[in-house]
């Protein structure tokens, strides 16, 4: 190292030796580690996960589904809630990536609630909360339109 | 051999550290930095509504575990949003008055690790975006590339080796993506329905209708898994048809939001990276400098302090 890379380049617009290799070092470093991390990492290692936007397939016939929450107060009838941010503090990605949590253990939702709770401290607050999968169907590529709602976690306030 | 050894070592140095304007950084700090408030205030701000949800729903990601970083509350989560929008705005003055080059480095450095943990915070609930590694790369490196002005047309080295850090981060992106599609998603991605499944998710009017003619998006697939695995390709064209490049690149980014209301913008700000930026700023005060003089006959080089006082960007 010859200090800091600022002071050695303000007067100088060419670099040491040593400048240069510690910056081709560098270079070698990140995007070797970077592109291991998309062969072998996952979302956890971030900063160095695999670009995994739209990488799944989907099938030509099946289902594409939709998290959503539905929530009440008392007797009152269900409501439709859209996670985000406003709303919960969290968006539909969220749930889904933590979707088997609340599956395995649907107490969580409770958490989400009072999350709510903090968010909008001034409306009354959920006794019941539950999470549904709205699943389009798809035949050869092609929505039917047809949406079928399946509960996959519910959870009562005690 | 050894020749060609010195041969092959010239050209890794000139193709990392050929001398750029330093003004081409100071233009591309005032974008990255500038982009931040925007980022973190208006695009994205998600990640402080995580400061009100309950400890139970964070999952803190690898990084966060091991340094260990804190877990969001409402007074963390707005002193790293409005910090890293305080120092990028500081950043942004600075550099229009070319002013303390060290405070800049510094404030850089201040930046880059508090939207690192803004990340953390964002990103530690369940969904991870992969929109921004170039833009985190910009925002570490640019601090090393020494100073610069919006109207110095000296060279330098450091500022080469910065500039080319985030091409390939931006190129990284592309191609590493279409690693992923064909490990996720196997080669049979391309005739996959990932594309009717982001439109019937979240498809606009104009995406809607091609629903009827899904062969739209397979042939779509198709082209953008081989525009990804190509991509590196721009790393080593000429300047000019790199600027062609990216106004290519920057269409496909439109036409994704136009359709799926998806536009990946740290990223988007990363590709001007590849252009002669410092060009926009310096031909303009070139016409004005020559218009100047014959509209006032009496205009004195006496002014031309003030002149180069103002913010370049008013």
């Amino acid at each position: 190292m010859t200090g800091p890379p600022v002071s050695e380049s303000v007067h100088d617009s060419s670099l040491s030796s040593s400048g240069r290799a510690l910056r081709l070092s560098v270079a070698l470093v990140v995007f070797g580690v970077l592109t291991v991390g998309a062969f072998v990492a996952n979302d956890d290692d971030f900063p160095f996960g695999p670009f995994r936007m739209y990488a799944t397939s989907g099938q030509a016939t099946g289902e594409v589904a939709v998290v959503a929450l539905q929530a009440r107060v008392g007797d009152g009838d269900w409501t439709l809630v859209r996670p985000s941010p406003e709303s919960v503090g969290m968006n539909v990605a969220e749930f889904e990536g933590q979707l088997t949590r609340f599956e395995d253990d649907p107490e969580l939702l409770g958490a989400v609630a009072q999350s709510r709770q903090r968010l909008h401290p001034d409306d009354p607050p959920w006794t019941e909360l539950r999470i549904v999968l709205q699943a389009t169907e798809v035949v050869d590529r092609v929505p039917t339109g047809e949406v079928n709602e399946t509960v996959v976690a519910q959870w009562a306030a005690p | 051999m050894t020749q060609v050894l010195s041969h092959a070592n010239g050209a890794v140095t000139r193709w990392w550290f050929a001398p750029v304007p330093r003004a081409r950084i100071a233009a591309f700090r005032v974008l990255v930095y500038a982009f931040i408030p925007l980022d973190v205030l208006l695009l994205r701000p998600w990640g402080a509504a995580h400061g009100y949800v309950e400890p139970e729903l964070y999952r803190p990601l690898l990084i966060g575990r091991v340094l260990p970083l804190p877990t969001p509350t409402p007074t963390l989560v707005h002193v790293v949003q409005y910090g890293v929008v305080v120092a990028a705005a500081i950043i942004v003055v600075l550099i229009a008055r070319d002013r303390a080059p060290r405070t800049q480095a510094a404030l850089g450095a201040l930046a880059f690790l508090l939207y690192l943990e803004w990340m953390v915070i964002s990103f530690s609930y369940g969904k991870v975006d992969h929109d921004r590694f170039a833009f985190l790369l910009a925002l570490a490196v640019l601090p090393t590339a020494g100073r610069a002005a919006l109207r110095d047309m000296s060279t330098t080295e450091a500022g080469a080796w910065a500039l080319r850090m985030v091409q390939i981060g931006a190129v990284a992106t592309y191609f590493l993506a279409a690693i992923a599609k064909v490990r996720f998603g196997g080669w049979g991605w391309v005739n996959s329905t990932t594309l009717v499944r982001a439109v019937v998710r979240r498809g606009t009017s104009l995406a809607d209708p091609l629903l009827r003619m899904p062969w739209t998006f397979q042939l779509t697939q198709w082209f953008i898994l081989m525009l990804e695995f190509t991509s590196p390709v721009i790393l080593f064209l000429r300047p000019k048809f790199q600027q062609y490049a990216v106004v290519f690149l920057l269409s496909f980014h439109i036409a994704t939001f136009l359709m799926v209301r998806i536009i990946f913008m740290p990223h988007v700000v990363c590709l001007t990276s590849f252009l002669p930026l410092e060009k926009v700023l310096n031909r303009s005060q070139g016409s004005q400098r020559s218009r100047r003089p014959a509209a006032r006959p009496d205009y004195r080089p006496a002014t031309e302090g003030s002149l180069s006082s103002d913010p370049p960007l008013a």
